[in-house]
């Protein structure tokens, strides 16, 4: 039997104090005194390791509290209160909120699943990901011994072009010749980051981590450098199509990617005529011309085709209303499986995937795999303030990070995310991964809920 | 070499940014670092002294109006604050003007202008309390 993929996290504590959700306001002028002090008696000594950064202006408490309420509500003269820190609140944007970006620090600090189960926590939907809720249908294939038992879920992909059938001759022997695959164990390859790329170290830091994961990165031709050499298999150069193909960063990689062009198959064949052994991807902007350009491609030969969003997700559109990726995917997958090509190809997407559960559900909407970029850069402790984008500087000196230090806190994200795929997919029943793609059976969306239940009362008026 | 200035301010008074200091002191006159706090009550003695220990020439503490506290008393707890926080910097001979203090009526907006021109003048006056020996 192979042996189980496996990732090792280990503790990477936060170089700054992290903006914490809570603001703890404390009257000590009116404490007692007394013997029964709450402070001392917090069972996570967050008074006692209590620190402020001068230069952050960053309180350790708020970020290292629990929210137990248990100072709150046992101080016996009542001098604690408490309530949101307004610096958490202005975190991130719209779509990146300071609870996405808070739980991705934890991730990277610790390796471990967050654990959010205190009290009501809101609605249970929401815009674009959060309309979307996974089957936990486990009765239909309860595991025997648990999700790291004996039995052995599969979070591997097949990168590349899978035959639609193979014919043999009379003697026997396949007539077809294979296409290159690449393999990779965890359905994530790391995006060039959309802002926030200051310098070496942050590229370093991403290599690195790709290689402790066994995964893939993409690179442009801007950010790449002779000190990734060592990193080359890991490596998917995003080109040009018509670059030079004895260029020093398309040696010894195992996939490259292009950008779409309406003669891209041209320039796909002239990649592979130089080197047939390398997987090439073409990166198809998300729209809703996104699925007949797709099959075109597909139909075409082209083994990967790369859909990709903005960053929060949505797909380039011009108008007020664009769809979101899932939306947007799943069309793209239903048009493939009608044609009757969606095997042949495999589908990467990008943008807006933001947590660990964004992964699964895109790749139920019809991905093979997907592409992360910011939560990579926030797993390295960015506060996503964009003051970088602006010529500012970084808040978390991310141009003096430590490569191993930054891959490490990659490493630890990337266990959580591929823990909490195998919990999805122990509770799902499903053994590969590969199965759960397109497996939208498997998922409940809450606009199809809604027109179900509402459409025939409310009628035009329900989307 | 511009005076560091640190905000140390309540957002429920006031909700500006870096780019509104930029228009109400035009001239990039001081470097102000802004720290958003739940409540001005929030604000520690400590944090007032370690933001002075750390380079800062000057901090203020931006407040609501007082007996508009949403936390009922923060704002005078803050003004107590902010008195024992000079008296210590007086005593280790830093002065007892550094940090100071202003509420800020959320309906007339020139107060705060006014207490930010304020507070860049007074820091061009004293100087650096931290000097380094040359």
């Amino acid at each position: 039997m192979p042996k189980k993929y496996h990732i090792k996290p280990t503790p990477a504590a936060p170089r700054f104090i992290p903006v914490g959700r809570s603001g703890i306001i404390d009257w000590e002028e009116d404490c007692l005194k007394c013997t029964t002090c709450v402070k001392k008696r917090c069972l996570y000594d967050v008074y006692k390791n209590r620190a402020y950064d001068a230069r952050t202006l960053v309180d350790s408490i708020d970020y290292q509290c629990k929210n137990c309420f248990s100072c709150i509500q046992n101080c016996p003269r009542g001098v604690l209160s408490k309530t949101i820190n307004p610096e958490f609140l202005r975190m991130g944007d719209a779509y990146w909120k300071p609870d996405i970006i808070h739980n991705t620090w934890f991730q990277a600090e610790t390796g471990r699943i967050p654990v959010s189960g205190a009290g009501y926590r809101g609605p249970f939907s929401g815009p674009g990901f959060d309309a979307m809720w996974t089957d936990m249908s486990e009765i239909v294939r309860p595991t025997r011994d648990g999700i790291h038992g004996r039995e052995y879920i599969s979070t591997a992909i097949d990168i590349g072009r899978k035959q639609h059938h193979i014919e043999f001759d009379a003697s026997g022997a396949a007539r077809i010749e294979m296409p290159p695959l690449v393999e990779i164990p965890l359905p994530v390859i790391f995006n060039p980051l959309p802002f926030g790329n200051i310098g070496i170290s942050v590229t370093l830091s991403m290599a690195a981590a790709a290689r402790q994961i066994g995964g893939l990165m993409y690179v442009t031709p801007e950010t790449y450098a002779p000190f990734l050499k060592p990193f080359m298999s890991q490596l998917v150069p995003l080109i040009p199509a018509d670059m030079d193909v004895n260029a020093p960063m398309l040696q010894g990689v195992r996939m490259v990617e292009l950008h779409y062009a309406p003669d891209i198959l041209a320039q796909v064949q002239r990649l592979k005529s130089h080197c047939s052994e390398r997987v090439v991807s073409i990166r198809v902007p998300l729209n809703p011309d996104a699925k007949t350009i797709t099959a075109a491609l597909t139909r075409g030969g082209v083994e990967v085709v790369h859909l990709f969003a903005d960053y929060r997700g949505n797909e380039f559109v011009d108008g007020d209303s664009p769809r979101f990726v899932k939306d947007a995917l799943r069309d793209v997958h239903t048009h493939l499986v009608n044609e009757c090509i969606r095997d042949e190809v495999t589908l990467i997407v990008s943008g807006g995937i933001a947590l660990a559960e964004h992964l699964p559900k895109a790749i139920i909407c019809g991905a093979d795999g997907a592409a992360i970029d910011l939560p990579l850069l926030i797993a390295l402790e960015c506060r996503v303030c964009k003051r970088c984008v602006t010529g500012k500087s970084c808040p978390v000196e991310l141009q003096n990070l430590d490569p191993a230090y930054g891959a490490q806190r990659i490493v630890n994200l990337m266990c959580s995310w591929w823990s909490q795929l195998i919990e999805l997919m122990g509770a799902m029943g499903i053994r590969d991964v590969r199965r759960v793609r397109g497996e939208a059976g498997r998922a409940m969306f809450f606009e199809d809920l809604e027109r179900d239940t509402f459409g025939a009362i409310f009628g035009g008026q329900s989307k | 070499m511009k005076p560091q200035i640190v905000l140390y301010c309540c957002t429920n008074s006031t909700t500006f940014s870096g780019e509104d200091i930029e228009k109400r002191i035009p001239g990039n006159l001081a470097d102000f670092k802004i720290s958003r706090l739940p409540c001005s009550g929030r604000t520690d003695t400590l944090y007032m002294v370690r933001a002075i220990e750390n380079g800062a020439d000057m901090v203020m503490v931006i407040a609501c109006p007082d007996g508009c506290c949403q936390f009922l008393e923060g704002n005078r707890r803050a003004r107590m604050r902010v008195r024992y926080a000079n008296r210590l910097l007086a005593e280790a001979g830093i002065g007892d003007d550094r940090i100071h203090m202003v509420n800020v009526d959320p309906a007339d907006d020139q107060i705060l202008t006014t207490a930010l021109q304020k507070i860049v003048v007074r820091a061009l006056d004293m100087g650096p309390w931290l000097t380094t020996s040359s």
